[in-house]
Order: C-alpha cells, then sequence, then structure tokens
C-alpha cells in the first residue's frame, strides 16, 4: 500500500467514524428515565434503612450514571437537523462547564472547609462520579433549554 | 436570512405541521426557520422549494448583515 492509498484508506475510516449513527432509539429514554428512578430510590433507602450498604450504594451511583447516558444518548421523537445542532451546542456548553466546575469547586470545598473546620481541610480533587453526573446534567438542562426556545 | 416560507405556506394553504410532516422535520423547526432563528441546510431549503414549487432563491434571500 503506498502512501495515497493509506491515506484514503485512513480517510474513508475516519468518515465512516464521522457518520456512525451514535444515538439510540427513542424508546431508551424511558428506560433511562426508569433506570434514574431505581437508582435514585435505592439510594435513598439505602441511606434511611441500611447502616451498612457500600456495595449497594456504589451500584446505584454507576445505575445513576448509566441512567443518564442512555437519557443523553436517545434521539428525539423527531431528530432533524436543528436537533442536531442544539445537541451538539448543548455537549459543548456541558464539557466546558464541566471543565470549569472540576478546576473550581476543589478551591471553592477548601475554602469553605477552612471557614467552617480548619483543621479538617484538604485540598483534593472531586469524585469522578461527581463529575461526569455534573456534565450529563448539564447536557440535560442546556439541551432542554435550547430545545425549549428554539 | 429573509425567507417566504410563511407567504408561501398560505398560498399552498398548508399549516406548519403540514409543512414539517412533507419535510421529515418537526413543527417547532418550521417555526424556527419562519421566524429567522434558524437558517436550515442546503437539502433542507432544497426538500422546501420541492414542496413550494420554486427555486431556493425566489423562498430565501440574503439581508445585507449575512
Amino acid at each position: 500500500m503506498n502512501f495515497t492509498n493509506f491515506c484514503q484508506a485512513e480517510y474513508n475510516r475516519l468518515k465512516k467514524i464521522q457518520n456512525y449513527q451514535y444515538l439510540l432509539p427513542n424508546k431508551y429514554k424511558k428506560v433511562g428515565v426508569g433506570l434514574l428512578l431505581i437508582s435514585l430510590l435505592t439510594l435513598i433507602t439505602r441511606k434511611y434503612l441500611l447502616d451498612d450498604g457500600e456495595l449497594i450504594r456504589q451500584i446505584a451511583k454507576k445505575g445513576m450514571l448509566l441512567s443518564l447516558l442512555l437519557i443523553t444518548m436517545s434521539k428525539e421523537k423527531i431528530e432533524d437537523e436543528l436537533i442536531i445542532k442544539l445537541r451538539g451546542q448543548a455537549f459543548a456548553f456541558a464539557f466546558v462547564a464541566g471543565v470549569i466546575y472540576t478546576l473550581i469547586q476543589p478551591l471553592i470545598n477548601y475554602v469553605v472547609a477552612l471557614v467552617v473546620r480548619p483543621e479538617k481541610a484538604v485540598f483534593d480533587g472531586l469524585e469522578d462520579f461527581i463529575i461526569l453526573w455534573f456534565m450529563m446534567v448539564m447536557y440535560l438542562t442546556f439541551f432542554y433549554l435550547f430545545k425549549k426556545y428554539r | 436570512m429573509k425567507n417566504r416560507i410563511k407567504i408561501e405556506r398560505a398560498i399552498l394553504d398548508i399549516t406548519q405541521e403540514d409543512l414539517a410532516n412533507e419535510i421529515g422535520v418537526s413543527r417547532q423547526t418550521i417555526n424556527s426557520i419562519e421566524k429567522k432563528r434558524y437558517v436550515p441546510s442546503t437539502v433542507l431549503a432544497l426538500k422546501l422549494s420541492v414542496v413550494f414549487k420554486k427555486p431556493v432563491n425566489d423562498i430565501f434571500e440574503l439581508e445585507t448583515n449575512d
């Protein structure tokens, strides 16, 4: 394979990825909402009824992330070019908001801890669950706001 | 970009919903185009031109700030 053919093959592969329909059918949105409710109920129940249940808590948190991903990745009833544009804008906003949040929130936590309990103030990063949860919630918020005021 | 979609719809006596179904988009998308909040793609503009049986230039018109 010469260089030109190699470049063409790489270009074709890239186009295939670019045109790949990665969104799930609309019905998965309901599945996502159902799973989200189950995860939330599990988390609340564990908090008030179980003394120890770290495994349940971890599973419920993963379930919550998965449910948000299902809602995020499900098509609208009519997925037209305007919706695709709004989806892209919402992803961009959520990404930027996620990065800013990840940078600023530990600082805020640290300053608040310094004021409230200075002896326990530690500057550390955010949990991966919080970052992913925040980004997906931000995406959904932006997307539905954009959709409402399109 | 100015457009004559509302006028063309009135000529054909069709609703936003009818037009949206005809070209495979949502009613809200037609509303956004009519209100000049969204500029459609070439594909959508050509679909509109087929429905209205008029060239794209007769439906859409550039404004000075475009």
